[in-house]
Formats: structure tokens, C-alpha cells, sequence
């Protein structure tokens, strides 16, 4: 379940170079988030790991297999790997949620029972109560109610690896919460999770490690705390930190607290606690 | 990044800068001229003729074709069909309805190559007009029938918005359409039934996304301040300069050639 990407480049038919010499490894069961500018080229790298696209050169390995091998089974890469996209409503399109969801179990032939097992464990694990939820048109519901069951339509087929592109985009901060507690919940099952995110402190919050690109370059592959710690290599890419981060500073400054190198909220609860305890303040 | 048809292609050269009515009028001259081609001789002129203009407009060979490609087999078919049923008093080869004629052939040629040629003019327009301009250019082509009581503006501005959706559409199209594959639709499949079903995924998201979309621009449309009844102002009037008339009088005197040719 593991990803290996080597020297991989991808160019448009015109010749713009979207990756350039692109090479990283992302292990079975990591929280992987990657960011980078506009136009550095991160929805095309998840699209060329979910095969999509097909790169220009170097190879792509899943499981220790080059998916862009000739003899490579396609139809077993879609069960492997499961991508949503932004904005994933805009993909329903049945008459019911149940017929929805089921949609990628069909296409790889599951038998009946079994795709009304895994239906209702997806639609449970995103929080619908399967009796109330399946037979309604999934045009009738609300925005973060679509979707919620467009993405048990791609975890339905229980794939070992994850991506997400921008999926907080447009939900409400319930809805956000929400939506992370699930992405943590799939992650703690053993499923490899890619998130491509604007959102640094959900980043910081859930991720372990980070691949940042600028410019079709991977310009660093580290943990999530060492890169939002750097801030020298943060601004010369244009990039901000955690808040959270900018809090601990501004409060190790002024001699709060002991470390301002915090840039998760469950470190600075831990670390505030710490120091109420000590009586400093 | 990918460039569609319909899309416009910012550049400055001298087809850009051109006004978009009179482009508009060589369209339509270039096209009958394309249509009255008939021999060998109008045919290569023709070739030459637009060569020198996509030359000029720096736009590219490859943008310049664009979808010419994607319609192999619509040629194919319109040859094939002209080859074997245009009647004719001698026919090289019978079988059944069809007949094999040399006149078939050379017609069949005909108009694949029109429609090839007139195409090429289309991208031509497309890419080097904004579509705001467009818009203003049909708007005044049609004034003249405000006479006989058709709403102009409403016509003017549903074309101008339909060219304008099309890039985006086909964007959109091409995202669902990945989206469903990674959830396992085969519409790589060779099966014509496979085929058929797997066009229901992607049809009715896009559907869905265009009424939408629709919606959401009226209401924009609205906000602004848009209406129907209300006589639209121009930013800006026509500007009609010596360059214009010169490259309508060389496009009507190349029209003219081609019909004695």
C-alpha cells in the first residue's frame, strides 16, 4: 500500500511543464498533505498517481508495482486507489443514494449482498443513518449532506490509499469538523491518506508529513512540524505558517511558554496545561 | 494550459487587432469563397490564402486545427457517402444501391474539404476574437433586423454567452469524466453497449452543473444590473479604420478569384 514516485515529469501537449524531476516515497498508513501555489502542479501529480493521467516520463509504483506497466490491471488500481475531487457532488448522478454509492461497486461486479454490506458501511462511516439516507435522490439533499455521499461513493470500494483535492472547500465550519473527524477515522482504519490543502492549520492538525511543491518542484518532503517550524524557508516560498504557531511565539516572547517550535493545537493545549500546572502563570 | 475550441488566444498580431464586425463579414466572405471553390487551382490558392492568415494571427498551426481532428470519422463517412451514392451517368463499380463513381469520389473530396477548410476559419475567428467582442460583433450584424421586431440584444447576448460556456463546459466534462473513471466507469470500454452506458454518469452531472450554472448567471446578470427590456449601453462604439477596410477589400477580391478560378 505504499507509493513510490521516481523521477517523474509531466508536460502538457504544449509543452508546459507541469512536475519536473519529481521523486518521493509515501509509506502504508501515513497522513500525507501536500501544498504549494496555484499552478505548482499538485492536482496533477494526484491525478497521475490515481492513473488519470499518464506521466510524460518516470514511473509511479503502487505496492511496489509500476502502474503505468502495460500488463498493470487498471480496473484493480480503481479499487486500490480512490481520489475526490473538489467540489466531488458535481459526480451524482442516480436516481437514488443507495444506487449512487453503489456505482463503483458495480462496475467491478461485487455480488448483491456484498454491495449492500459495504454500501451501508459507507454511508454509516460518513455519518447517515443507512435506512433514512438510501432511498432518497441525492439531488434533494443539502450541499455537505451531497458531499458526504459522494465520498462514501469512492471509500465504498475500500481503496488502501485515499487522495483528496481541496475537499473542505465551500463547507461550513460544522461541516469541516465533521468531515475531518471522518478522514481520521478512515486513517486510523489503515488507509493511506493524500490531502492537497490550502487550509495550513488543518494541515498542521492532521497531517505527518508534508510534500510541498513551487513550481513543479518538490522542494521539501519532511515531517509537518519541522516544515511549519522553518519559517526562513516558509517565506521564501511565499508561504505563512500555522496560527497556532504564530500564537506560541508571540507567547514564548513574552515569556509564557517554554518552546515557541508548536504548531498544533493538541501540543499547545498540552504544553498551556503544562505550564498552569508549573503555576508560571 | 490545454487549449479547446472556442477558446480565445491572446496574442497581439494584425487578425487580433482587426474589428470584430468586419472579422466577422470575412468570415462570412472566406466561407462562400470556400464553398465556390471547384477546381485545383481554387483549391490551392485557398490553401495559401489561409496559411498566410494563420501566419499572421500567431496562433498556430495546431490551434488552428483544432477539432478537425477529433472528426475523422465524420469526414470518412461524408467521402464514403459521396463516393457511393451520387448519381451519376457512369459509375466504375455496382453493387446493390451503391454505386462507384468518379464524380462521387471528387465531390465526396469537395466537401470534406470545405468543411475542413471552413472549420480552420472558425478557429480563426474564435481564437482571435474576445468573446466579448464577439458578442458586440453579432449585435451589430443583426441590427438590422430590430426592424422586424427581433429582440436583438436577447439573441446577441444568448450566442455570446453560449460561446462563451463552451471551454468551460468542456473543462467540466473532462473533471466528471475523471472523477467516474477513478470510481471505475469504462468509458475506455470498445463495447457499444458499455459505451452507451457509461454516457449516463457523465451526461447528467454536466447537465445538472449547466442548469446551474445558468441560474447562478441570470441571478449575476441580474445583480448587475442586467435587463431585458432596457436598451444596453456600448462601452465601446465601432471604430472602423483604413486597415479594416483594406483587409475586407483583399478578402472580397480573393472571393473573387476563387469564383473565376
Amino acid at each position: 500500500m505504499s507509493v513510490k514516485v521516481k523521477n517523474l515529469s509531466f508536460q502538457y501537449d504544449k509543452g508546459i511543464k507541469v512536475l519536473k524531476d519529481v521523486s518521493f516515497e509515501i509509506k502504508k498508513g501515513e497522513f500525507v498533505g501536500i501544498m504549494g501555489h496555484t499552478g505548482c502542479g499538485k492536482s496533477t501529480l494526484i491525478q497521475l498517481i490515481s492513473g488519470l493521467l499518464t506521466p510524460t516520463s518516470g514511473n509511479i509504483y503502487i505496492d511496489d508495482e509500476d502502474i503505468n506497466h502495460k500488463k498493470y490491471d487498471r480496473a484493480l488500481l480503481r479499487q486500490k486507489v480512490g481520489i475526490v475531487f473538489q467540489y466531488p457532488e458535481y459526480q451524482l448522478f442516480e436516481t437514488t443514494v443507495e444506487k449512487d454509492v453503489a456505482f463503483a461497486l458495480k462496475n467491478n461486479k461485487f455480488s448483491q449482498k456484498e454491495i449492500k454490506e459495504r454500501v451501508r458501511w459507507a454511508l454509516e462511516m460518513m455519518g447517515f443513518s443507512y435506512e433514512d439516507i438510501r432511498k432518497k435522490s441525492p439531488l434533494s439533499l443539502s450541499g455537505g449532506e451531497k458531499r458526504r455521499v459522494a465520498i462514501a461513493g469512492v471509500i465504498v470500494s475500500q481503496p488502501h490509499i485515499l487522495i483528496f483535492d481541496e475537499p473542505i472547500a465551500g463547507l461550513d465550519p460544522y461541516g469541516r469538523l465533521e468531515f475531518l473527524k471522518l478522514v481520521k477515522a478512515l486513517h486510523q482504519q489503515g488507509t493511506t491518506i493524500i490531502m492537497v490543502s490550502h487550509n495550513i492549520d488543518i494541515l498542521c492538525e492532521y497531517t505527518q508529513k508534508m510534500l510541498v511543491f513551487h513550481q513543479g518542484q518538490l522542494i521539501t518532503n519532511e515531517s509537518t512540524k519541522d516544515i511549519f517550524n522553518n519559517l526562513d524557508f516558509l517565506s521564501k516560498y511565499q508561504m505563512e505558517t500555522s496560527q497556532i504557531r504564530h500564537i506560541s511565539q508571540k507567547l514564548y516572547e513574552r515569556g509564557f511558554i517554554v518552546s515557541p517550535y508548536i504548531t498544533n493545537y493538541q501540543e499547545f493545549i498540552n504544553e498551556v496545561k503544562d505550564v498552569l500546572n508549573r503555576g508560571q502563570l | 494550459m490545454n487549449t479547446f475550441i472556442g477558446s480565445y488566444i491572446e496574442k497581439k498580431s494584425l487578425v487580433h487587432k482587426l474589428d470584430a464586425f468586419i472579422k466577422l463579414i470575412c468570415v462570412f466572405i472566406l466561407i462562400t469563397a470556400i464553398i465556390m471553390c471547384q477546381s485545383i487551382y481554387s483549391y490551392i490558392v485557398c490553401i495559401l490564402f489561409l496559411t498566410i492568415i494563420i501566419h499572421i494571427s500567431h496562433i498556430g498551426f495546431f490551434n488552428a486545427m483544432s477539432g478537425v481532428k477529433h472528426m475523422w470519422l465524420f469526414f470518412v463517412m461524408i467521402f464514403l457517402m459521396n463516393c457511393f451514392f451520387f448519381e451519376s451517368s457512369y459509375s466504375l463499380w455496382n453493387w446493390g444501391i451503391f454505386h462507384l463513381s468518379y464524380e462521387g469520389m471528387i465531390q465526396g473530396l469537395n466537401v470534406v474539404l470545405r468543411v475542413v477548410f471552413s472549420m480552420i476559419v472558425g478557429n480563426l475567428f474564435v481564437s482571435t476574437t474576445s468573446p466579448l467582442d464577439i458578442v458586440g460583433a453579432i449585435e451589430s450584424f443583426i441590427f438590422a433586423l430590430r426592424y422586424i421586431g427581433v429582440p436583438i440584444q436577447d439573441v446577441a447576448i444568448i450566442l455570446g454567452v453560449s460561446i462563451q460556456f463552451i471551454p468551460m463546459f468542456i473543462e467540466e466534462t473532462d473533471m466528471i469524466k475523471k472523477a467516474q473513471i477513478a470510481r471505475g466507469a469504462r468509458f475506455e470500454s470498445k463495447k457499444l453497449l458499455d459505451k452507451a452506458k457509461g454516457i449516463i454518469p457523465l451526461v447528467i452531472p454536466v447537465f445538472l452543473s449547466a442548469f446551474k450554472k445558468a441560474d447562478e448567471l441570470s441571478i449575476a446578470m441580474e445583480a448587475r444590473g442586467y435587463h431585458r427590456t432596457r436598451k444596453k449601453e456600448r462601452f465601446h462604439h465601432r471604430h472602423i479604420q483604413m486597415i479594416d477596410i483594406s483587409i475586407l477589400i483583399i478578402v472580397i477580391v480573393f472571393c473573387i478569384i476563387e469564383m473565376i478560378i
